[in-house]
C-alpha cells in the first residue's frame, strides 16, 4: 500500500476511529485502526470494538498502490498529530501489520496487527428507517442523552430509545426521575413501529460524524444493530437489550397550571436559588403565585435563598420542590431565548417543560418532609 | 438550666389481660393470665384479679398457676395488642406530636407549653384517660411531672386507673423513701453494688453527696445523684425523629433452632415496619441484634437497596443479615432484636415510574395495617410469624 494524503482530513478520520477502537483489549486488533486503500475505491479508515464499528471514506488523497494495514489507533493519532501540522502531502507506505510514515526529517515505522483479523467492512443495510437533517438528529441526541441512567441496574435506561414510525422519529431518555423526549417528522419511516435502545457511547460518536450541518443522515436497524450513514461515514452499534417502562403514561397531559418564560431567565433564577443547597439537600421549592414564581431553598448549616421571578401565572397557587439540577439540565440544552412553558399539576406529580418544537422534558418532584 | 417542662407518662393497666377481658365478657372479673400454658410457658400479663394472688408478668406459668389455680390462661395475640396500641397512640397524638412510645403499652408525651390550648396538664391527662376509657374500653394510669423519670414514677404510684401529678412541692415526699432499685438505670447488679455501699433508699443517695458517689460509682454516681434530686434531662423523642425504631425480646430459655429465631425476627419485623410507617420515615438499613446465654452480643447490619418502609423489604434485609450470621456458625440465642435504622431525612426524590413490585408491597402493607387497625386480628399475619413460639415464649418487658 502506498498513498499520498493531506494530513488534516486523515487525522480527523483516524481521530474519530480511535474513539471507536478499544482502548485496551486482549484482542489487539480491536485497538487498531485500519487503512484500506484501493485505486478504484479511494482511501477508507475503519475501526471496531465489536460493539461499535465505524468506516469513513476520505474525499482527498491519492492511492498509488492498493493495500490494507492495521495499526494501533492511538499510536497513529499521535504520530499524525506530531508531524502532520499543515502538511498537504503525507506519504504512507505499508503492508500488513506495518505502516511507515515518512517526512523529510522523521521516519516512523508503526507495528500493527494482521489485517486478516480485521472486522469485515460493513455496508448500510437496505432502506433507511428515518432520513433527516444531520443537525436535527444531533440536536435530538444532545437534548436527550444527558437524561440516561448512570447508576447500576435498570440497564435499558442506560441507553436512549429510538422509536421509528411511518411519520416521525422519537428519541427518548430517562433515568427514572426525569425524562427527555424529542420528536421530529420524517418522510418515509417504516410501516410498523420500530423501537430500539442505543448506548450513549455510539451516540456521542454520531454527533461527531459530520461537520456540514446541512447534510442528511440516514438511520437503519438490521440484525440487532443500528446504522447511521452521513456523507462518507457509516457508524453502526450493537443495540441494548430490554425495554423502556411505559413512559408515555408519566408525561403529564397539558395542564392549565403553568406559565411561559425565556429559558435563560428561568435558568438564572434556578441557579441563584440553588446556590445555598447541599448535595444531601438538593432541593429548591417553587411557589407558584399570582404572576410571581418564588424559588427558595434552605439547607441547615449553609443558609437560605429566595429568588422572585415575575411570570404570567394566573391559576390557583401551587407549591412543589425540585432537584434544581434536573431542571437546569434541560434548560441548558434549550435555546436561551426560547419561550419555555413550565407546567405543574400537584406537589407529587411530575412537572413538564416544553418549548413548542417537539421537545418535552418531564421531572418528578422532590417531596420535602417538613 | 433547661426551662421547665411538662411530661406525661401514660401506662396502660395490665394491658394484654385488659384487652382480653374487654374482648371476652366471660373473662371479666376473673383472674386472667396471658401466656402459653406449656411446661416452659411464662406469664406475659396478669389481670389485677390474678395479681391479688401474687401472679406477676415474667413469672413462669407453672408458678402463677400454683398461686392461682383457677386463673384462666389465654394465649397472647401480639398483633392484636399492637393494633390496640396504635389506637391508644392516636388518642395521645391529639394532645401533642411529641409522643414517644416506650413499649407497646406506655408512652411519654411532652406537653410543655400546651396549657393555653389544652388547660392544666393534669386536666389534659384526665381527658386522655377518659377518651381511652370511652373509645377503647380500657384504663390507663398517667403520671404528670417535670421530666420523664418522675412522670414514669408517678404513673406507677396509684395504679390502676389513676392520675398522679408530681410537683416541686411533692417530689421529695415521693422520692426520698423509694428504694434505689426504682432509679432509672439501676438494675439488680447495680443495686447490689449500691447496697454494699450502704445505699438503700433515694434519701441515702442524696445524703451521700455527688463527690463521694462519683468516687465509688464513677459516672453512674453522677447519674443516680441527678435522679435522686429528681433531675432528668432526657428529651421526649417522637418516632419520626428517632435514630432507629426497634423491638427486642429476651427468652427464658435459649432458642436452639434457627427457625424459631427466624419466626421471632419476622414478628418483630412486622411490628417494626408498622411503627416505621406510622412515623412516616424510610429506613436505609436494618440491624439484627443477637445475644447468647453468656451475654455476649453480636449485631449484624442488613443494608436496603432503596430506602423503604415496606415489611417485605425490611424482612428480606433482616433475614439476609441473620442468615449470613447463622450460616457461619449458629449458637443458641437468648435475645434477638431488630431495628430499622439510618432513616432518610431531607428531601426525597420521587420516582417517575414506580417499581411495580414495590408498589404492590406498599399496597399489601397498607391493607394489612388497615385490617389490623380495624379488627386487630392475628388472622392476618405473614406465614411463619406466629408459628414456633409456643415452646419458647419470650419474657415480656416487665
Amino acid at each position: 500500500m502506498r498513498l499520498n494524503v493531506p494530513t488534516a482530513p486523515l487525522l480527523e478520520a483516524v481521530g474519530l476511529a480511535s474513539a471507536v477502537a478499544a482502548s485496551k483489549s486482549p484482542k489487539r486488533i480491536l485497538e487498531c485502526v485500519a487503512l484500506r486503500a484501493s485505486r478504484a475505491d479511494g482511501i477508507r479508515v475503519e475501526a471496531s470494538d465489536l460493539d461499535v464499528t465505524i468506516a469513513m471514506r476520505l474525499d482527498a488523497g491519492e492511492v498509488v498502490e492498493d493495500g490494507v494495514v492495521a495499526v494501533p489507533a492511538t499510536r497513529l493519532v499521535s504520530v499524525l498529530r506530531e508531524v502532520g501540522e499543515g502538511r498537504k502531502d503525507l506519504t504512507l507506505v505499508g503492508q500488513g501489520g506495518r505502516l511507515e510514515v515518512d517526512t523529510p526529517d522523521c521516519q516512523f515505522r508503526i507495528h500493527g496487527e494482521d489485517p486478516q483479523e480485521l472486522h469485515p467492512s460493513e455496508a448500510f443495510p437496505g432502506a433507511a428507517a428515518a432520513t433527516l437533517p444531520f443537525s436535527v438528529l444531533r440536536s435530538m441526541i444532545d437534548r436527550t442523552q444527558f437524561a440516561t441512567a448512570r447508576e447500576p441496574g435498570r440497564f435499558a435506561l442506560h441507553g436512549v430509545q429510538f422509536r421509528f414510525t411511518s411519520k416521525e422519529l422519537e428519541v427518548v431518555a430517562t433515568d427514572g426521575r426525569r425524562l427527555a423526549k424529542a420528536v421530529h417528522p420524517v418522510a418515509s419511516g417504516p410501516a410498523t413501529e420500530l423501537k430500539v435502545i442505543v448506548g450513549t457511547k455510539p451516540l456521542a460518536l454520531v454527533s461527531r460524524l459530520a461537520a456540514d450541518p446541512t447534510a442528511q443522515v440516514e438511520v437503519a436497524v438490521h440484525d440487532r444493530r443500528i446504522y447511521f450513514r452521513v456523507g462518507r461515514c457509516l457508524l453502526s452499534s450493537r443495540l441494548i437489550d430490554g425495554a423502556f417502562p411505559p413512559y408515555e403514561q408519566v408525561i403529564p397531559q397539558s395542564s392549565a397550571k403553568g406559565f411561559v418564560a425565556k429559558a435563560e431567565r428561568l435558568a438564572t433564577a434556578l441557579r441563584r436559588a440553588s446556590l445555598l443547597t447541599t448535595r444531601e439537600m438538593r432541593s429548591v421549592t417553587l411557589d407558584f403565585g399570582p404572576n410571581l414564581l418564588v424559588l427558595s431553598s434552605r439547607a441547615p448549616d449553609v443558609g437560605e435563598a429566595k429568588v422572585s421571578l415575575e411570570v404570567p401565572y394566573t391559576e390557583a397557587p401551587e407549591k412543589l420542590g425540585f432537584n434544581p439540577d434536573y431542571l437546569l439540565d434541560a434548560l441548558k440544552v434549550m435555546d436561551p431565548q426560547a419561550d419555555v412553558r413550565f407546567e405543574v399539576t400537584s406537589a407529587r406529580s411530575p412537572g413538564k417543560l416544553t418549548a413548542g418544537d417537539g421537545y418535552v422534558y418531564v421531572v418528578s418532584p422532590v417531596s420535602v418532609t417538613e | 438550666m433547661a426551662s421547665p417542662r411538662t411530661i406525661l407518662h401514660v401506662d396502660m393497666d395490665a394491658f394484654f389481660a385488659s384487652v382480653e377481658q374487654r374482648d371476652d365478657p366471660a373473662l371479666r372479673g376473673q383472674p386472667v393470665l396471658v401466656g402459653f400454658a406449656g411446661r416452659r410457658g411464662v406469664v406475659a400479663a396478669a389481670s389485677y384479679e390474678a395479681r391479688r394472688f401474687g401472679c406477676r408478668s415474667a413469672m413462669p406459668m407453672s408458678v402463677a398457676l400454683r398461686r392461682c389455680p383457677r386463673a384462666v390462661v389465654v394465649p397472647p395475640r401480639h398483633a392484636h395488642y399492637a393494633a390496640v396500641s396504635d389506637r391508644v397512640l392516636e388518642i395521645l397524638e391529639t394532645a401533642t406530636p411529641l409522643v414517644e412510645p416506650l413499649s407497646i403499652d406506655e408512652a411519654f408525651l411532652d406537653v410543655t407549653g400546651t396549657e393555653r390550648l389544652h388547660g392544666p396538664p393534669a386536666a389534659l391527662g384526665e381527658r386522655l384517660r377518659a377518651r381511652i376509657r370511652d373509645e377503647l374500653a380500657l384504663t390507663a394510669s398517667v403520671g404528670v411531672a417535670p421530666n420523664k423519670f418522675l412522670a414514669k414514677l408517678a404513673s406507677d404510684l396509684r395504679k390502676p386507673d389513676a392520675l398522679v401529678e408530681v410537683t416541686p412541692e411533692t417530689v421529695d415526699a415521693i422520692l426520698l423513701p423509694l428504694p434505689v432499685e426504682r432509679l432509672w438505670g439501676v438494675g439488680p447488679k447495680t443495686a447490689e453494688r449500691m447496697h454494699a455501699l450502704g445505699l438503700a433508699t433515694v434519701a441515702d443517695v442524696r445524703a451521700r453527696g455527688l463527690e463521694r458517689l462519683t468516687a465509688s460509682l464513677g459516672s453512674l454516681g453522677e447519674h443516680v445523684h441527678a435522679l435522686a434530686w429528681g433531675r432528668d434531662d432526657r428529651p421526649v423523642v417522637p418516632e419520626s425523629e428517632a435514630k432507629s425504631i426497634g423491638h427486642e425480646e429476651t427468652f427464658l430459655h435459649d432458642l436452639e433452632d434457627p427457625d424459631d429465631v427466624r419466626s421471632v425476627l419476622l414478628a418483630q419485623t412486622e411490628a417494626v415496619a408498622r411503627r416505621v410507617r406510622r412515623a412516616g420515615v424510610l429506613a436505609r438499613a436494618v440491624s439484627v441484634k443477637i445475644r447468647f446465654g453468656d451475654f455476649e452480643t453480636v449485631t449484624r447490619a442488613g443494608p436496603l437497596a432503596a430506602p423503604t418502609d415496606a415489611t417485605d423489604e425490611l424482612w428480606h434485609a433482616a433475614r439476609g443479615a441473620f442468615d449470613r450470621w447463622a450460616d457461619t456458625g449458629f449458637r443458641p440465642v437468648r435475645l434477638v432484636g431488630l431495628s430499622a435504622t439510618r432513616f432518610l431525612s431531607g428531601p426525597v426524590q420521587l420516582e417517575l415510574f414506580e417499581d411495580p413490585d414495590h408498589a404492590r408491597r406498599r399496597r399489601l402493607d397498607a391493607a394489612v395495617d388497615a385490617l389490623q387497625r380495624r379488627f386487630g386480628s392475628d388472622a392476618i399475619r405473614r406465614r411463619g410469624a406466629a408459628a414456633a413460639r409456643e415452646p419458647h415464649p419470650p419474657v415480656p418487658d416487665a
